[in-house]
C-alpha cells in the first residue's frame, strides 16, 4: 500500500482535479482514484505529480501512513482522536 | 509531439451514468442471448412470438449501441496512447474477464452442441450456427465496455 498526500497539496495550491489532471496528462477520474489510494501510480506519474505540485516525491508518497497534519504542526498534539 | 489525444482532454461522446450503463449492458447482452434461445426454440414462427423475438433483438442491439456510444467503448477500444495508465490497467483486467466469458461460452456451447448432435441433430442448422456466431460476436464486443461500466464508481471529474 502506498500512501499519498496528493489531495492535501492539491487543495493547498487551489487546483481543481481537472487542472491537476491536465497538468500530469491523465483522466480527471484518475486523480480521484489516486487521492483515495485506490490506484498506485507508476514512477513516471508519481514524479510528474511531484513536479507539478512542486514537492519532493517522498513528501507526496510514502510506504508508511503520513502522520496527521495537527501532529506535524504541533508535536505536542496527540495523534489519538479524542 | 505526436498527434495523440491526451487522456485528460479526451472527449466523451455520449455521457451516460454508470448505473444506466450497467442496466444497458445487462439488457443488451441478456436480450441478445434471449433472442438466440427464443429463436432457436421457436424456429421460424409468426405472430406474437416473432414480435417478441424481434423486440429482443432490437433491445439487444439498441442497448448495445447506446453502450457503444458511451465512454466505456472509448476506454475499451481506443489506442493505448489515448488512455492513461489507470484506464489501461482497468482495460487489461476487463480484457481478461472478456476472455473468461468467451471461454465459458465456448465450453458450454461445445457441451450443448455435443448433446444436441446426439439427440436432435436436425436442429443444428446453418441458420442456428449463424445466429450463434452473431450473438457471440456482439456480446463479446459489448462485454469489455460492460465490465468497465460495472467497475466505474462514478468518480466525479470535478471536485
Amino acid at each position: 500500500m502506498v500512501h499519498n498526500r496528493i489531495g492535501l497539496f492539491r487543495t493547498e495550491r487551489g487546483l481543481p482535479r481537472k487542472a491537476l489532471a491536465e497538468a500530469v496528462d491523465v483522466n480527471p477520474q484518475t486523480i480521484g482514484f489516486l487521492e483515495r489510494g485506490a490506484y498506485c501510480p507508476s514512477v513516471e506519474l508519481a514524479l510528474r505529480l511531484a513536479q507539478v505540485l512542486g514537492v519532493r516525491v517522498e513528501m507526496l508518497f510514502s510506504l508508511e501512513p503520513f502522520p496527521p497534519l495537527a501532529t506535524q504542526l504541533d508535536p505536542t498534539t496527540s495523534s489519538e482522536t479524542p | 509531439m505526436s498527434s495523440k489525444q491526451r487522456p485528460s482532454a479526451r472527449r466523451q461522446p455520449f455521457v451516460i451514468s454508470p448505473p444506466v450503463a450497467r442496466v444497458l449492458s445487462v439488457l443488451s447482452i441478456g436480450a441478445l442471448w434471449a433472442w438466440f434461445f427464443l429463436k432457436f426454440s421457436l424456429g421460424y414462427t409468426s405472430g406474437n412470438r416473432i414480435i417478441l423475438v424481434g423486440s429482443l433483438a432490437l433491445l439487444g442491439v439498441g442497448g448495445g449501441l447506446a453502450l457503444f456510444a458511451s465512454r466505456y467503448l472509448n476506454q475499451a477500444y481506443v489506442k493505448d496512447s489515448e488512455i492513461d495508465e489507470r484506464e489501461l490497467a482497468e482495460r487489461n483486467h476487463a480484457y481478461r474477464y472478456t476472455l473468461y466469458y468467451i471461454l465459458a461460452v465456448l465450453a458450454v456451447s461445445y457441451l450443448g452442441i455435443e448433446r444436441l448432435a446426439a439427440r436432435q441433430p436436425e436442429l443444428l442448422s446453418p441458420g442456428v450456427l449463424s445466429n450463434y456466431i452473431t450473438v457471440l460476436f456482439f456480446t463479446t464486443v459489448a462485454f469489455t465496455p460492460a465490465v468497465l461500466a460495472w467497475w466505474d464508481r462514478g468518480e466525479p471529474d470535478e471536485e
